[in-house]
Formats: C-alpha cells, structure tokens, sequence
C-alpha cells in the first residue's frame, strides 16, 4: 500500500479504535499498538510511540473538560503522579532494552489484566467509612466534588497500597507506551475508596502527565515516528471526541461484551506473537 | 487563587495547547501527504534515533532549519512536541498555582512530577 492511501486507512482505523476504547471505557493506547502491529506489521515500538502520543492528547482533551467542571481532585492526582511518572520513567528506560518479542507477551498479559479490571462488578466503596486514613488527612486529600445536593466531602484511604499500585501503572505505561488508566482507577476507586467520578476526571489528568514521563525517552529513542503518529493520534483524538458524544445513545452493554470479546482475542494474539512456531 | 480557579484556568491552557498541537500536527500531515503521493511507508522496520531528537530543543532548531528532505516531519514533530509539553506546561502551572496559594507540600509534590517529565526529556 502506498501513500495517501497507507496513512488514510491508518487515521481510519485509529479513529475507530478511539470510537470504541471511548464508548467502553479503555483508552486508545491499549487498543491501537495490537491493531498498527498485528493489522499494519508496524514495528511495535513505533506502534507504542505513536499509542502513547493519542493517550496525551485524548487525556490532555478528557481531563481539561472534567477539571473545568471542578470533579477532578487535583492534590490525590499530583500525588500519585510522583509515582506513576517514577515508574513510567524506569518502564520506558526498561523497555529500551527489552527485546520486541518479550514486549509483546507483556502487552498481550496487561491487555487481558484490562479486560478482567473492566469486566469486574464495580462497588462504589466511598462513603462506607465516616473519617479519611490519618495519612489521607494529613496529606490533605480529602477533597470536595460537586452533586445535585451542592458540595459533598468525601473521605480517601489506603495511601500508602494506592501509591505503591501507582508505581506498578507507572511501569507499565512507559514499558507498553498505554495509559494504563484500568490499572489506575481500580487504586483510586477500590483501594483508595474515592468516589467513582472523582476517580475517573483525576485519572484522565493523571494519564496524560504519567505518560509525558515516557514520552521524553520515546522521542529521544526515535519511536514517534511523525508520520506514524500524526494520523493516529489525529484519528483516536478525533474517534474519542465522536465516541463521547455517542456514549449517552448507544447501546454501551452489548457493546462492552462484543469488543471487549474481540480484545481478549487480540491480547491472546500479541502473547502468541512472542512464541514463534516452529 | 482558589483551588476552583487555578483548575479552571489550568482547563483553558490544556484544551488550547492539545487544539494547538493538533492544528499543527494535522496542517503537517497534509503537507506531507501531498508531497509524498505513491512513496512506500517506512514505519515497518525500525530505524533507529535520529541525531536531533535528542531533546525538544534540538528537534525545534532542526524544524526551523531549511532541508531538502525531512522538514515536513519536522513541522509534524514541531506538533508532537507541543502535544507531549502539554502535561509539563499542565504540572508547572499547579505548582505556581500552589505556591500562590503558599501551599508548601504541593509545591514540592508537584515540583517534584516537574523534575521528574524534565529528566524524561532532557537526560
């Protein structure tokens, strides 16, 4: 396939893969490196480069709408992200060194660890407990989110868990060049017991500055190749834009089972990718 | 500043800087299609660190050179890189925002995500 042709149907299918990472919750990262590697034979550490510049640039679009609207918790967000950006450095780092096939086992593992995370029954543990963790208080991340009834305080807990789970999203985004925004909701909201919407605007920051922190050693590695990322990132950016406008019409269960179905499938593919037959 | 402002404030930079890096990231890509009508795509194997990728300044000053060949990526990258300073801008403006507000804990959390996203780019 030559140009234009190459490059349109690549915007395409990214943007199609930022439709549906919109409408079932995962983001574009972790379903658009199996689909530029396994649909396009695209070497996966550009696939990785150009899946981690669509994750900024939707979370920079997501989380400025959420923070506007005064949902985000800007204090646990910058917290944690001492963690996250900590991991994802040393993931990126690691990643240099690790060979394409052994990459693709642990994209294949950590796409299946998702889809578990997102298929779990989701219990809303906030509120449960009528005082924060000492440690919470102390760091004052207790914060306030805005509901029907005005202003409602909510309490957080398991600091110290929280933040260690957040070093282990950090690795993974920066070796898997993903958001790993799964892994970072199920610290906040089942760990840290904040509140579904809170968690969700505060990982949406959280993704974007966590992935910066790979982003540096990407580039400096060469693995945003421009003209890879420019109609990928332009195509998730502009398919999560449609998907969340779609999201309030369309049938979001049935969906959720078919395509998180299809990237299961997927995720067993990109681990088959790492044990060559013969 | 109240913590309501800086937020907001913080949501303007944001949704301009990713429109911005967009804007810019698309213009290069069309001018790189056009100019590369019926060439094979190369992103199948890969090839290595280019010299001025190095830091973002490096990739700047080489975007703002004039070459022969390669300066349609440039101005793509030149989007890239404003796409990926956008959490950094994001992290330096709470810890102003902090700072206004004498908060000494998250000045120091987020200088520290700040120093972190700079050894990223810049080691």
């Amino acid at each position: 396939m030559t140009e234009p042709l190459f490059d349109l149907a690549l915007a395409a299918a990214a943007f199609v893969a930022g439709v549906i990472g919109a409408l079932i919750g995962l983001g574009g990262g972790v379903i658009i490196t199996p689909l530029l590697v396994l649909g396009f034979g695209i070497d996966i550490r550009y696939a990785m480069g150009a899946a981690l510049a669509s994750v900024i640039a939707t979370s920079s679009g997501a989380a400025a709408a959420y923070l506007r609207d005064g949902i985000s918790n800007l204090r646990i967000g910058l917290f944690l992200c001492m963690a996250t950006t900590t991991g994802a450095v040393c993931g990126a780092m690691l990643a240099l060194v690790l060979d394409q096939a052994v990459l693709s086992v642990i994209f294949g593992v950590a796409l299946l660890t998702t889809v578990l995370l997102s298929l779990r029954k989701q219990k809303d543990l906030s509120g449960a407990a009528a005082l924060s963790d000492p440690l919470a208080v102390k760091l004052r991340l207790p914060g306030v989110r805005p509901t029907q009834e005005g202003l409602q305080a909510y309490t957080v807990h398991g600091v110290i868990p929280g933040f260690l789970i957040m070093i282990v999203a950090g690795i993974l985004s920066g070796l898997l060049g993903i958001g790993s925004g799964a892994f970072k909701v199920v610290a906040m909201d089942q760990v840290m017991r904040i509140p579904f919407k809170v968690t969700t605007a505060t990982s949406n920051f959280m993704i974007g500055v966590t992935a910066a922190a790979s982003a540096g050693i990407y580039l400096k590695r060469g693995y945003l190749d421009p003209a890879l990322v420019a109609p990928v990132a332009l195509g998730v950016l502009a398919g999560a834009f449609v998907g969340a406008k779609l999201l309030p019409v369309a049938p979001v269960k049935v969906l959720r089972v078919i395509f998180l179905t299809a990237v299961s499938v997927i995720a067993v593919q990109m681990i088959l990718r790492g044990f060559p037959i013969g | 500043m109240k913590d309501q402002q800086i937020q907001t404030t913080l949501a303007r930079v944001m949704m301009a800087g990713t429109l911005l890096a967009a804007g810019i990231i698309a213009l290069g890509l069309i001018w790189f299609l056009v100019t590369h009508v019926g060439t094979l795509p190369g992103d199948r194997i890969y090839s290595g660190e280019p010299e001025y990728f190095k830091n973002p300044v490096t990739i700047v000053q080489h975007a703002l050179q004039i070459h022969e060949t390669g300066h349609r990526r440039s101005l793509i990258m030149i989007g890239i890189v404003l796409l990926l300073i956008n959490p950094i801008v994001r992290v330096g403006f709470a810890a102003f925002g902090f700072a206004l507000q004498k908060d000494r804990l998250y000045t120091a959390v987020s200088l520290f995500v700040f120093a972190v996203l700079l050894f990223s780019f810049f080691w």
